[in-house]
């Protein structure tokens, strides 16, 4: 099992991250996936909008393992009719610190869209909030 | 094994040798999970292949990038060594000689006149 080392390495370092870093994060954050229950995961939860290829998905991997953001696991869901040769990733509670501050930037970038009426499409149209 | 699987086998050779080696099988197996899911769709082999193709050069290029970058800094650190070894074994040569040439002029100054 390889692990990234976190230590001295600052959150603030790590962002803003790549959509693909984020979409794995997120891929991650409810349970250990191996490399194609990422694509799918992800595919299906963005509708088919993000298609992640196997070399933008093991180039990220590759990268986050080394930041520390994610490692793999021994772990197996059910050996019996699993193939031993797929590796497994979970998040790392850095991992998921990162993504948690990621999420807060964006957010802070969604309500600076809201107060500027960016929302609703073509700029205009926007509900005035309470 | 497709016909497509080969073809993607042969791609990933354009990967620098550390990647290919790390990820490769992973990478293999599941293109291959794409391409039996993709397989049952119409046109799906088609749109696979169309997105799998930039997926490859964009990465192949990426990986080359780093892997440049991490080999020059390889070798930026081995020459970097090799200075700090170089003067850690001339430090006592330089200290011992300097001792010397001190010691004979001390000898010199002092007993000379005698």
């Amino acid at each position: 099992m390889r692990h990234g080392s976190t230590d001295g390495r600052e959150l603030r370092d790590q962002l803003p991250l790549s959509p693909a870093v984020l979409n794995i994060l997120l891929s991650l954050a409810d349970k250990e996936r191996h490399g194609y229950g990422i694509m799918r995961e992800v595919e299906e939860r963005t509708g088919g909008r993000t298609k992640l290829g196997p070399g933008t998905l093991y180039g990220s991997i590759k990268r986050m393992l080394a930041d520390g953001l994610i490692e793999e696991s021994d772990e197996r869901p059910d050996p019996a009719i699993d193939d031993q040769r797929r590796r497994y990733y979970r998040i790392t509670d850095f991992g998921r610190r990162v993504a948690g501050a990621e999420a807060e930037r964006l957010s802070g970038l969604v309500e600076t869209a809201r107060a500027r009426k960016l929302f609703g499409g073509r700029g205009s149209s926007v509900p005035e909030g309470p | 094994m497709s016909r497509s699987e080969r073809v993607y086998r042969l791609l990933l050779l354009a990967y620098p040798d550390e990647f290919r080696r790390e990820y490769g099988e992973q990478m293999e197996q599941a293109f291959g999970d794409l391409y039996r899911v993709k397989r049952g769709e119409k046109g799906g082999i088609a749109r696979l292949w169309m997105r799998t193709i930039v997926d490859v050069i964009r990465t192949v290029v990426a990986q080359r990038i780093m892997s440049r970058t991490n080999h020059r800094e390889a070798v930026m650190q081995s020459r970097r060594l090799a200075v700090i070894g170089f003067v850690l074994l001339l430090a006592p040569l330089y200290f011992v000689s300097a001792s010397l040439m001190m010691y004979g002029l001390g000898v010199g100054f002092l007993f000379d006149p005698l």
